[in-house]
């Protein structure tokens, strides 16, 4: 595990890179671009083929960051890198759930399974 | 009967909006509001303090953000009111439908809706009240 920012610490995996965010009240008003940029600069260094945003510690989604969010998923599918989430709590299932963006994005139970699916020998109809 | 009012005028900073904003949840632990009731008033405040800021004030930090709350043991009111030119929210398209999915922003009107019990506007659309009632407001009152 390796603490990029104050925001995520990653793990690269083979071709895929994991993020985690370091602190539950991370995702709150002053932060929002500040995360958001972390995110790209991930993309940037690591260039990984899928990128997996594990939310577990993730205990607040405010749109702003869904709307990141968003962004980022579109952005990486043009660049035919995948895309997904794992280990969400029940509230930020709700949020999702609410937008309509709980089908849109990819979403696993946990990370294992978000590995087992994003690998290179898996298919390649993930979002 | 109200048991805590506060009024604040901040600028348009986000920084600013987190203090008032951790006024108000700070107010709610205090009286003993269910976490998910928290949660619900903290996501739609914000929500409509960052739209008050980025697309009421345009981020103009020489204008102001009002924001006025009233507690009961019952329900929670909370008026947010920017200094700009105000918006039709029934003209804010449904983020959820299909070729708006990918849309990066209007779901914050959406959530405060689904969270909140009622979600108003003044007619100029620079002024919304968000009210909910406390879920757990009957077992409160006979406690």
């Amino acid at each position: 595990m390796e603490t990029f920012s104050r925001h995520i610490e990653i793990r690269q995996i083979g071709d895929c890179v994991v993020v985690y965010f370091t602190r539950s009240r991370i995702l709150h008003t002053t932060e929002h671009e500040q995360l958001a940029e972390k995110l790209r600069e991930v993309v940037e260094v690591y260039r990984p083929r899928s990128l997996v945003l594990n939310l577990h510690n993730v205990v607040f989604l405010p749109s702003a960051v869904l709307s990141h969010l968003v962004t980022l998923k579109v952005r990486l599918g043009k660049q035919g890198r995948r895309f997904a989430l794992c280990n969400l709590r029940p509230e930020i299932a709700e949020i999702l759930r609410i937008a309509g963006l709980d089908r849109w994005f990819t979403i696993f139970a946990d990370e294992q399974d978000a590995l087992a699916a994003l690998s290179t020998t898996a298919g390649e109809s993930l979002g | 009967m109200w048991l805590w009012q506060f009024h604040r005028e901040v600028p348009s900073t986000l920084t600013e909006a987190s203090r008032v904003l951790s006024e108000i949840v700070a107010e709610l632990q205090r009286q003993g509001w269910s976490e998910r009731d928290i949660f619900s008033v903290q996501l739609a405040v914000e929500e409509a303090l960052v739209n008050a800021i980025k697309h009421g004030n345009r981020s103009d930090q020489s204008k102001l953000v009002s924001t006025r709350c009233r507690v009961s043991r019952q329900a929670i009111c909370v008026e947010i009111a920017d200094e700009g030119e105000g918006f039709d929210p029934s003209q804010v398209p449904d983020p959820t439908s299909p070729e708006r999915l990918e849309e990066p922003s209007g779901r914050g009107i959406m959530l405060m809706r689904t969270f909140m019990n009622r979600v108003t506007y003044n007619a100029k659309g620079n002024v919304v009240t968000l009210e909910k009632t406390r879920s757990d407001a009957e077992v409160s009152e006979t406690a």
